[in-house]
């Protein structure tokens, strides 16, 4: 490619923008309508606005909750009255 | 730094050395210390910027839920209400956090237009505010309606002394609707505040300031300044193009975030219109990598592991390295992958944590760029598939939703898929698999120092030659030395504070309002230079033959099958205790 002429080469980089594009807008959108799952994910990640892609735990907001909730259960886990073999 | 030399006979021998120098020349070291000076500044910011009264608060709710959990067998309102205070405490929440919010802050989402990522005025932010105030009303109303429901339940449990299990469940059940209603509630107050914005100055800010921050260590190596703060305005711009993309709402749900996006439009950039000379000198992806995995390793706190008991360790501590192990020898015996970095890069990609590790893995086995793409790639289309069949599997199944989640957090590579998984299922089911996730993460600290050693002292080597300790020290690559030095200092911190106080003042304070944000922008400078000097033909020599894939997927059934046992074990038979208060 880097030997094409120019004209050929911003073709190709209009093309790939053109991908991009339809990716967003055309593919990834009709992959949601065609697959039912897709819409309930969907629809879970913009009420929880979640970010799909964030890889570690620090860069998704709700760890920080699982984490207190997990942890304060271990650390105080009911035992009252009523308990079942209590 | 070692160095690898051919001598006259053809023979690759190892020469190693080391000066003082290397402190101020080497790039390994520049990560460190500009690490460790935002990881400083950080602390000295955000520590004294207790949120009012945190040290009472925290006493309170802790008393408040320990006498709670003595009064009754299940999690109470007043429980609840103790945790949610103590949740609320935030040092990011402070005058420092609000500031590095906004000058730190990445381009936000959209939908059909990509400018409302970058700008909202106030009569947009208006709009957005009432036409979500309805559905927060409504919200609203029913959580008060499920509290009242649930405070009824309990006072009918606790009227018969905890003892009617039909009432306490009955409370429980109650309980759990008015979380869900209340968690509901708390989603829609969040749509009604949003707030008019400009990312644009702060943007032009930040690039600036980067790009003399990282100009420094360019200066002491002995390379062209100027050169890279040229083409450093060109790897910003499409670092900040990729946040716009990956913001996209479709791209969001889908999980194609800035990392791909920086890849992809760089490969698309260098591989049509070409990538200018002048912006070469500014395409330094180790220096940018391993300066952000320095930032990365103080977000390793090892006190997490223990954050929902021994299940969680063994799920993600025992599982997670034995399938890392195992899917490295059958790539090197069975697939006989020929190049060792690529198998590891994506045996740690699969097992420990997706990107990060990969990242992490990458840099301590001198992988190649190429090879880091790779794998990014496979765990990006696993994800996204992962992230919907495992959920309706679960569904359609009936298996239990912790155990599900417990399964998901172990196997599914990015927490933000976990998440988006776990919460499809329930909110038990998204606080299990989270935290699995986030325990899992901490696994990176171990893996990239493991992989380090044994790259040094069995791999780089002539076979049958006998390393000495010096010579390892030599070719160790020594910003995973920062990493490790970070994630010790910052758990030992956090372990001394307490966990309550760690969440307010380091996770939710340095970590989440600071040095993460920095974190994120380091990597996509990296992912942006990687993408402007790759060749596609390359990167299609790493796939021949589709071993990688090959590798991916049996690495992964294998992992799906152990952590799918091992968590039910755990969370089933070994500690049912946990698994029913959770």
């Amino acid at each position: 490619m880097q030997n094409a002429r120019p004209v050929a080469r911003w073709l190709a980089f209009l093309a790939g923008c053109a991908f991009f594009w339809s990716l967003m807008f055309v593919i990834c959108p009709a992959i949601n309508r065609t697959f039912p799952d897709m819409q309930r994910i969907a629809r879970v990640v913009d009420e929880n606005n979640l970010r799909t892609g964030m890889f570690f735990y620090t860069d998704v907001e709700v760890t920080g909750a699982a984490a207190m909730h997990t942890s304060s259960t271990v650390r105080f886990m009911p035992h009252g009255a009523g308990r079942p073999g209590g | 730094m070692a160095e690898t030399t051919q001598n006259s006979g053809d023979v690759v021998v190892d020469k190693g050395g080391a000066s003082w120098s290397d402190l101020w020349l080497k790039e390994d070291y520049w990560a460190i210390w500009l690490g460790f000076i935002l990881l400083i500044a950080g602390l000295i910011i955000f520590l004294p910027a207790k949120p009012k009264d945190m040290d009472a608060i925290i006493s309170k709710s802790n008393a408040v839920m320990e006498s709670e959990a003595a009064r009754a067998p299940f999690k109470t309102v007043a429980w609840f209400k103790a945790q949610d205070d103590k949740q609320k405490l935030r040092a990011s929440g402070s005058e420092a956090g609000k500031f590095f919010k906004k000058w730190m802050a990445h381009p936000g989402g959209w939908t059909t237009n990509p400018m409302d990522s970058l700008m909202m005025s106030q009569e947009q932010a208006d709009a957005l505010n009432a036409k979500a105030m309805p559905k927060f009303e409504e919200a609203k109303a029913k959580a008060a309606t499920a509290l009242a429901a649930a405070l009824e339940a309990e006072k009918a449990a606790e009227a018969a002394a905890f003892q009617d299990a039909g009432l306490n469940t009955a409370a429980e059940e109650k309980i759990d609707s008015w979380r869900k209603a209340r968690a509901s509630e708390s989603r829609a107050r969040a749509k009604t505040t949003s707030k008019p914005y400009n990312h644009i100055p702060s943007l032009i800010v930040l690039g600036l300031v980067m790009g003399l921050f990282f100009a420094v260590g360019i200066k002491f190596m002995g390379k062209d300044v100027g050169g890279f703060l040229k083409g450093f305005s060109v790897v910003f711009a499409l670092s900040a193009v990729s946040y716009v993309f990956a913001g996209q709402a479709t791209m969001k749900q889908y999980g194609v975030e800035y990392a791909v996006w920086a890849i992809a439009i760089g490969m698309l950039i260098a591989n049509t219109i070409g990538t200018p000379k002048w912006v070469k000198p500014a395409l330094e992806v180790e220096y940018f990598i391993k300066t952000g995995l320095v930032l990365l390793g103080a977000e390793v706190l090892f006190s997490k592991i223990i954050a929902i008991g021994i299940p969680g360790i063994f799920v993600a501590w025992v599982v997670t390295p034995v399938v890392l192990i195992c899917t490295f020898i059958f790539g090197q015996k069975v697939l006989k992958m020929p190049s060792k970095t690529l198998n590891m890069v994506i045996s740690a990609d699969m097992s420990v944590c997706g990107t990060s590790a990969a990242i992490a893995t990458a840099a301590a086995c001198r992988a190649k760029k190429e090879e880091l793409t790779l794998s990014i790639g496979l765990s990006l289309v696993f994800t996204a598939i992962m992230m919907v069949a495992m959920p309706a599997f679960i569904k359609a199944v009936g298996m239990p939703y912790i155990l599900g989640g417990a399964w998901m957090g172990g196997t599914i590579d990015a927490t933000g898929a976990v998440a988006a998984a776990g919460a499809f299922l329930s909110e038990k089911a998204l606080y299990v698999a989270a935290t699995i996730k986030m325990i899992q993460n901490v696994l990176i600290g171990v893996t990239a120092f493991g992989v380090a050693v044994y790259w040094c002292a069995k791999v780089d080597c002539v076979e049958g030659q006998k390393v000495s300790w010096m010579e390892i020290w030599y070719r160790f690559p020594k910003f995973v030395l920062g990493f490790l030095g970070a994630s010790i200092l910052f758990s030992v911190m956090d372990g001394s504070m307490g966990s309550d106080a760690g969440y307010t003042l380091l996770d939710h304070g340095v970590l989440r309002g600071f040095t993460g944000m920095a974190r994120g922008w380091f990597f996509c400078l990296a992912f942006s230079a990687i993408g402007l000097a790759t060749n596609f033909r390359e990167l299609a020599h790493y796939f021949k033959g589709g071993k990688p894939l090959i590798l991916y997927v049996c690495g992964q059934t294998f992992n799906l099958i152990l952590t799918l046992g091992m968590a039910y074990v755990m969370f089933y038979l070994v500690f049912p205790d946990i698994t029913a208060k959770i």
